[in-house]
């Protein structure tokens, strides 16, 4: 997959609570929507969302819940708690902040 | 982010922890099967569909152990398949298993036997209200304080009417009026020997006391030579005897053959003076009593709020020399001292006996001793681990090979040792129950509370965390000598090994061998104070001679008292006792027939007596609550006792119970 950015340290949960807090999601779903969101520009291997998935819901930044999903299955929903909210607009910032820091650093020097 | 539901969710883990693993496999299935139906709708066939969503998810497994890592579950895990693996290995090796938990087993059992009689004795507070505020006041010879001894009933009045450090003062006596028969036999009822006991009318007010119906004595009912026949209940009696009758109060009970009054019941849980004592009767003073020096009356006080015992006891030394100086007769040469009632009540063997020895600093010492027998064993058994180590040389150096770490070693070792100590630990209590069960049979009254005595949870909760503490004590060693191993070790290297094993078997043995002497010193000591406890110190003084009072019915018995050394001159001392005639009566007409002179008795024997008496043999003893032999009746372990006269045989005899 050599078109595809390989994913800095900690973005991958952001993303997920970025994706999750679109609308409740399932895992698979979950990944479709950062694919989406992302432009297809960032992928992870597809295992590699679930400990993430499992890591945030046991720091109490998700809340899962089992439903049925579009074709009929049972599926494991992921919802944001009012604490991954939180998280969510403090790790937004801090990102945007680093972003706008790094681009005109990089910018300035390779103008 | 939250430590509430980080918790939760890992209890929910722990709880659920197979429904973890299924909802983490559907999570998984459901995401292969819908990326597979999306590839199939893309163009791809079957096959190929599965084949590349398989590829796209990466290791199933390692993912799945990721999860479980971020849901904390590792940890966990690997301290359940390491308990699993000891367990299953002390299964493969029996005879190991059975010496090592056999080992333990005594420490264990050793240790949560003494512990469980110290708690009775000493830590448990006792169950009455505001506990620390009660003291009991003893008489001690001024050259002697340690020597605690019961007061007499002038003392008594003395330190009820003066002292100012204490809220409530009342005193209880060693059993005088406290046997009674209930009941008649001619009624057509067989008449019983009751156990009471008799106290001043301030002592239930003292130990915070309410009746729950009612009332308790007054003042005027425990007049000199004039008491009053009234009796407070006890609950059990109330339940047992009067089928808990809610009339009860204000009903006559025919207690010695005269009408007595019931005026209360006590509350259910009141055994302070023992679960024995059926009834509750005052003091039943006799003039002779009021005006002697000796008096087998135990003074119990309860302290004002805010005055601690330093200060209470100040006033008390104050207090005996203004009597000693006001009537020399009664008090000279004599001092008070003040004691938690907690710590007295753990002197007395019995609570209407003389204070003894200091039983609870023995029990103190007896439980270091075996906190040493306990250590003895987990030297026992590091050394059979440490020998069984060398067969683990393989498995180790394995484990380490396939990347566990030393400090994953350590724990998988100690870890291992659990199940060894929890073994160790059943049979322990196993055998501190058996050890109690046997104490009970065989003590019937030497050992206070001993009814409260049990393998309580308190108890459990000790030999628990004893079980924790020494599996890590015995694991420890073994376990950071096996970790040691490394991943380098080769069988050609066994040798060095071997050196190094032989050093630390050196140094666990001479470990041992060191405790064990400090033990048996330890040992020694503490047997010697256990037989002093027991032998029977009861504090007679010379200058004390007691002055025995027996009623005629004992007299016979009296007469042989007279060869008997150390008793001095006895005399006949017409009405001092129950009216003799009835006594007479009773004996010709019931086989055997009870005399109540307990306090009297204890002085008798002080004196000497019991010897002489306890080396007939047709000395026959009775229990207390019929007539069936008890067991230990000429034994030197008895303390005070009911005297009855035995018309079975021709010559009447004593006996003790």
């Amino acid at each position: 997959m050599p078109e595809e950015a390989a994913l800095l340290p900690g973005t991958l949960d952001l993303l997920i609570l970025k994706a999750v807090s679109l609308a409740p999601e399932h895992g698979y779903g979950v990944l479709l929507r950062i694919e989406q969101i992302t432009g297809g520009a960032l992928l992870v291997e597809q295992g590699a969302l679930y400990p993430a998935l499992a890591r945030l819901e046991h720091q109490g930044l998700l809340d899962a819940e089992w439903g049925t999903s579009d074709n009929n299955r049972r599926a494991k929903y992921y919802r944001l708690t009012a604490a991954g909210r939180r998280r969510l607009k403090s790790e937004t910032d801090r990102w945007s902040r680093l972003a706008v820091a790094m681009s005109r650093a990089l910018s300035a020097q390779g103008a | 982010m939250s430590a509430w539901a980080t918790l939760r969710s890992l209890i929910a883990g722990l709880v659920r922890r197979d429904r973890v693993e299924l909802d983490l496999a559907d999570e998984v299935d459901f995401h292969l099967d819908t990326r597979v139906q999306d590839l199939i709708r893309r163009g791809l066939a079957p096959a190929e569909a599965r084949r590349r969503a398989r590829l796209e998810f990466g290791s199933i497994e390692r993912y799945k152990e990721d999860v479980r890592r971020a849901r904390g579950l590792r940890l966990v895990d690997e301290l359940r398949a390491d308990l699993l693996y000891g367990w299953r290995a002390l299964r493969r090796s029996p005879g190991f298993t059975l010496v090592a938990a056999v080992s333990l087993a005594l420490g264990v059992g050793a240790n949560t036997l003494v512990f469980s009689l110290l708690d009775a004795t000493l830590l448990k507070p006792l169950a009455l209200p505001d506990p620390d505020r009660l003291v009991a006041i003893w008489t001690v010879p001024a050259d002697n304080p340690d020597q605690l001894n019961t007061s007499s009933i002038p003392r008594y009045f003395a330190v009820r009417d003066q002292a100012q450090s204490f809220e409530a003062i009342g005193a209880f006596n060693g059993a005088a009026c406290g046997v009674k028969t209930l009941g008649f036999d001619r009624d057509g009822v067989a008449a019983e020997r009751i156990l009471g006991q008799t106290v001043s009318p301030t002592m239930f007010r003292t130990l915070a006391v309410q009746p729950i119906m009612g009332r308790t004595f007054t003042d005027a009912e425990d007049q000199v030579d004039q008491v009053a026949s009234v009796v407070l209940l006890s609950y059990r009696s109330w339940q047992r005897r009067f089928a808990g009758d809610r009339e009860i109060v204000g009903k006559t009970v025919t207690l010695d053959r005269a009408p007595t009054t019931v005026i209360g019941v006590l509350p259910e849980h009141f055994d302070f003076f023992g679960e024995d004592r059926e009834f509750f009767a005052p003091l039943c003073l006799t003039r002779a009593q009021v005006e002697s020096r000796v008096g087998a009356n135990t003074i119990v006080a309860r302290l004002k709020p805010g005055v601690s015992m330093v200060q209470a006891q100040a006033e008390l030394d104050a207090m005996a020399e203004r009597l000693a100086t006001a009537d020399p007769a009664r008090h000279q040469g004599l001092r008070l001292r003040a004691e938690s009632l907690k710590r007295s009540s753990a002197r007395l063997l019995n609570i209407n006996a003389q204070p003894s020895g200091d039983y609870g600093a023995s029990l103190m010492m007896l439980q270091g001793a075996v906190v040493f027998v306990l250590l003895i064993a987990c030297a026992n058994v590091a050394g059979l681990l440490l020998a069984r180590g060398a067969s683990r040389r393989h498995e180790i150096a394995l484990r380490m090979a396939l990347g566990a770490g030393r400090g994953r070693i350590i724990r998988q070792v100690l870890t291992e040792s659990m199940p060894l100590a929890a073994l160790g630990a059943s049979f322990g209590v196993l055998l501190a129950w058996l050890g109690l069960k046997a104490l009970s049979s065989t003590v019937p009254e030497g050992v206070p509370h001993l009814d409260a005595i049990s393998l309580d949870l308190r108890v459990l909760l000790f030999t628990a965390g004893l079980t924790l503490i020494t599996s890590l004590l015995f694991a420890v060693i073994p376990a950071i000598h096996v970790s040691r191993i490394g991943t380098s070790w080769r069988p050609t290297q066994a040798t060095t090994w071997s050196a190094e094993h032989q050093r630390m078997r050196t140094v666990l043995v001479s470990g041992q061998m060191g405790i064990a002497l400090v033990l048996l010193v330890g040992a020694g000591l503490m047997i010697h104070s256990f037989v002093r406890v027991l032998a029977n110190d009861l504090g007679a003084e010379s200058d004390q001679r007691p002055d025995v009072r027996l009623s005629l019915a004992c007299t016979r018995v009296v007469q042989r008292t007279g060869d008997v050394p150390g008793v001095g001159a006895v005399r006949s001392e017409p009405g001092s006792g129950p009216d003799d005639r009835t006594r007479l009566r009773e004996i010709a007409e019931r086989p055997w027939c009870p005399v109540r002179c307990c306090s009297e008795l204890a002085a008798v024997r002080r004196a000497g007596i019991r010897h002489a008496l306890s080396g007939r043999r047709e000395a026959i003893a009775h229990d207390g609550h019929g007539r069936r032999p008890a067991k230990r009746a000429t034994d030197d372990g008895l303390l005070c006792g009911h005297l009855g006269i035995f018309q079975r045989d021709e010559h009447p005899t004593a006996a003790w119970t």
